[in-house]
């Protein structure tokens, strides 16, 4: 077991753990937005994650068939980026337009299933598109790494670990800069007084979906490229794993998400090398029981959890 | 003879015939069909998920050879396709809804041996035969059920291969994965037990979910123990990405795996390049004119197809041989006498002569080591000379 413990293994395990934490948080940052402002947990975010992969499979493989990837690789790879971040926004406002906005009064029960129809809805609409097969991301960007001594970073998981933070450093001073960001914070504190100064609370609601859709649709075009193999239920897991992130950094907490994401991906990969490796999904929804139980709030948690 | 004593005569007669008529129905059974109603042959295999593409091969192998049938004794032929998931909650659902129906004659499936075991069960209570074209796990034909064939190899043939394959090249330390299921589980645990015993080591032994998309946290954890060979028991989606994977967190190993990888679709192109130079396990290639004409029609072939080819074949000669053709047109089918037909079958295949041992294995069956190479720009299975 020695091995296990050397600092080498630990800190490629840490890398694992980041690459895929980052994706666990941008995926989480969803839930946490709309529960600070609904209190309602979007469970068909996972879905508008998996939309965003499959727009940004659709770009991609349209350029490289056309043969426009070749010569142009990292417009590319925005262009992907962009259309997978558009669809995904585009339905994450019809979702809250259709299936969210008529029920905003009632019982909280209420969106929550329509929530989950949300969900398996999409999940089917995206079964008959592609048909149910599995499909794989085209190889745009060539496969190297970098190695540091022992270390090896493939310059994927660089890429991901730091445009997952720029996108999240970009959403944190998006809040708590800019006018629509105070808006947004206005109307999670309080709808009625928000609505009161003059904040269209509805237009918030509406842009709040659509942010946190664009960072869903990020994450599920850098999963594309990363893992490859995409199909129509891999919003599920993932949703699962960032609904835990979101608790467990305090839902509603925007910090918190992104603390939670990372937590959660190092955890699961850290637990890998003392655990038989069957048992990483144990070790994430075991950590999302624990967090229930004994810090309800989570380990940032300001809004009191009991709403859900 | 008196009026009365004639009466006595027809009676006896009667009784008589209808005696015999007992004694000649089938113990477990018959199977009607009536005139102007179809034969049907169920299928169940996954045609909607990961592993789709090899699902959908096996349907396309057991339609071609249905299509190319087209009558049994004046009765078209057709295939009732069923979408199993390759799981056994779903395969244990389709077995109770084909065993129940009455034009059902048997089954070519399932695909997935998780799939295969439950429904086995299933099908022995309505003593419904199945030939299974891909279900290789090694308890399939070790528990007695009598109406279970298959028309591909016992995994026991398959993990002493590649384990004789690992050895011969010398490579010794061996890590092993599996992904947890019945069919890749078991292999790979008697793949470890082939490489202990003969003097290899077995250096992890670790399972990973299906449907999980990263792998690098469990290669990691590898990578520091130097294997000279990984050895995956699973199918090809993950695969694809474990052989993917590997190089990415920089271990420099060989990868071998078994016939779940053998997809050109889901291996050879999903995985990219870092596929090239990996080691899969198969039958013998089919007949060449067989794929040809399977190709012109279907695409390129993926894995069992010409599995499912035969086993369709197979039930379809079974069926022709027992069926007993009555004056109005309607075919009666002893089941016992249908499955003694399958269990008795001597025949020229498409992937070589098909005979079943009393377990229901096909005897003399050959397991051969593919390397994934690229010849003039394109990546195929190229089998390798052991």
């Amino acid at each position: 077991m020695g091995h296990l413990f050397d600092p080498i293994i630990i800190i490629d395990q840490i890398i694992n753990g980041l690459t895929i934490g980052g994706i666990y948080a941008l995926i989480a940052l969803g839930y946490t937005l709309v529960y600070g402002i609904l209190f309602m947990i979007n469970f068909a975010h996972g879905e508008i994650y998996m939309f965003g992969s499959f727009g940004g499979y659709a770009a991609l493989t349209y350029f490289v068939n056309t043969g426009f990837a070749e010569k142009h690789v990292v417009i590319s790879v925005i262009a992907a980026f962009v259309v997978a971040m558009i669809i995904s926004s585009a339905l994450g406002a019809l979702l809250e337009r259709i299936a969210y906005r008529p029920l905003r009064h009632a019982p909280r029960l209420a969106p929550l299933i329509s929530a989950i129809g949300a969900s398996i809805f999409l999940q089917n609409v995206m079964m008959l598109i592609i048909k149910a097969r599995m499909q794989v991301y085209p190889d745009v960007i060539p496969e190297s790494f970098i190695e540091i001594g022992k270390i090896s970073i493939s310059y994927f998981q660089i890429f991901i670990i730091l445009s997952s933070v720029l996108l999240m450093v970009g959403l944190y001073l998006f809040i708590q800069k800019s006018k629509i960001g105070k808006a947004m914070r206005a109307v999670a504190e309080n709808k009625e007084a928000a609505a009161l100064m003059g904040i269209d609370v509805n237009r918030i609601i509406l842009i709040t979906f659509v942010i946190g859709s664009a960072l869903a649709a990020a994450a599920g075009v850098m999963v594309g490229m990363y893992y490859t193999q995409i199909n129509h239920m891999m919003g599920f897991i993932p949703g699962i794993k960032a609904f835990t992130a979101a608790v467990l950094g305090g839902i509603g907490n925007v910090a918190g998400a992104m603390l939670g994401g990372y937590f959660l991906g190092i955890v699961e990969a850290l637990g890998v090398l003392v655990m038989p490796a069957e048992y990483k999904d144990v070790i994430a929804f075991s950590l999302l029981v624990l967090v229930l139980v004994f810090r309800p709030t989570g380990i940032l948690g300001e809004v009191v959890s009991e709403r859900i | 003879m008196t009026h009365k004593t004639r009466l006595l005569f027809i009676g006896t007669l009667f009784c008589f015939l209808f005696t015999l008529s007992v004694v000649h129905a089938d113990e477990w059974g018959t199977i009607i069909i009536p005139p102007d109603k179809p034969i049907k042959i169920g299928l169940g295999a996954m045609l909607t998920g990961d592993y789709a593409s090899m699902g959908i091969d096996i349907k396309n192998g057991a339609e071609m050879a249905v299509q190319e049938k087209g009558t049994i004794l004046g009765h078209r032929v057709i295939l009732q396709a069923e979408d199993d998931g390759c799981a056994g909650p779903s395969s244990v659902a389709i077995a109770e809804k084909l065993c129940n129906d009455p034009l059902v004659v048997g089954l070519v499936g399932y695909m997935c041996s998780g799939g295969s075991k439950p429904a086995s069960d299933i099908h022995n209570k309505y003593k419904v035969v199945m030939i299974s074209p891909s279900s290789t796990a090694l308890e399939l034909t070790a528990r007695g059920i009598p109406i279970f064939f298959r028309t591909c190899w016992n995994d026991k043939i398959q993990a002493r291969r590649a384990a004789g394959f690992a050895l011969s090249r010398n490579w010794k330390n061996v890590a092993v994965l599996h992904d947890k299921s019945d069919y890749g589980q078991s292999l790979a645990e008697d793949f470890a037990k082939h490489i202990r015993n003969k003097g290899g080591k077995i250096l992890a032994l670790e399972g990973i979910t299906r449907g999980d998309k990263d792998f690098s946290p469990v290669l990691t954890k590898i990578k520091p123990l130097r294997p000279q060979l990984i050895y995956f028991g699973g199918m090809a989606a993950e695969g694809a990405l474990i052989a993917r994977q590997m190089k990415r967190v920089g271990i420099k190993a060989h990868f071998m795996s078994d016939d779940g990888c053998y997809t050109k679709k889901d291996f050879i192109q999903a995985g990219g390049k870092a596929t090239t130079g990996c080691y899969v396990t198969y039958a013998k290639e089919p007949d060449p004119a067989w794929v040809k004409r399977f190709e012109a029609r279907y695409g390129p072939r993926q894995t069992f197809s010409p599995q499912a080819y035969d086993a369709a074949n197979i039930l379809m000669m079974a069926v022709e041989k027992v069926a007993k053709r009555q004056a109005d047109g309607s075919l009666v089918i002893g089941k016992k006498a249908l499955r003694d037909a399958v269990s008795k079958t001597e025949y020229e295949g498409i992937t070589g002569k098909i005979a079943f041992d009393p377990n229901g294995d096909r005897t003399g069956s050959v397991v051969v080591i593919y390397e994934v190479v690229q010849e003039k720009g394109e990546r195929f299975f190229k089998p390798m000379q052991f």
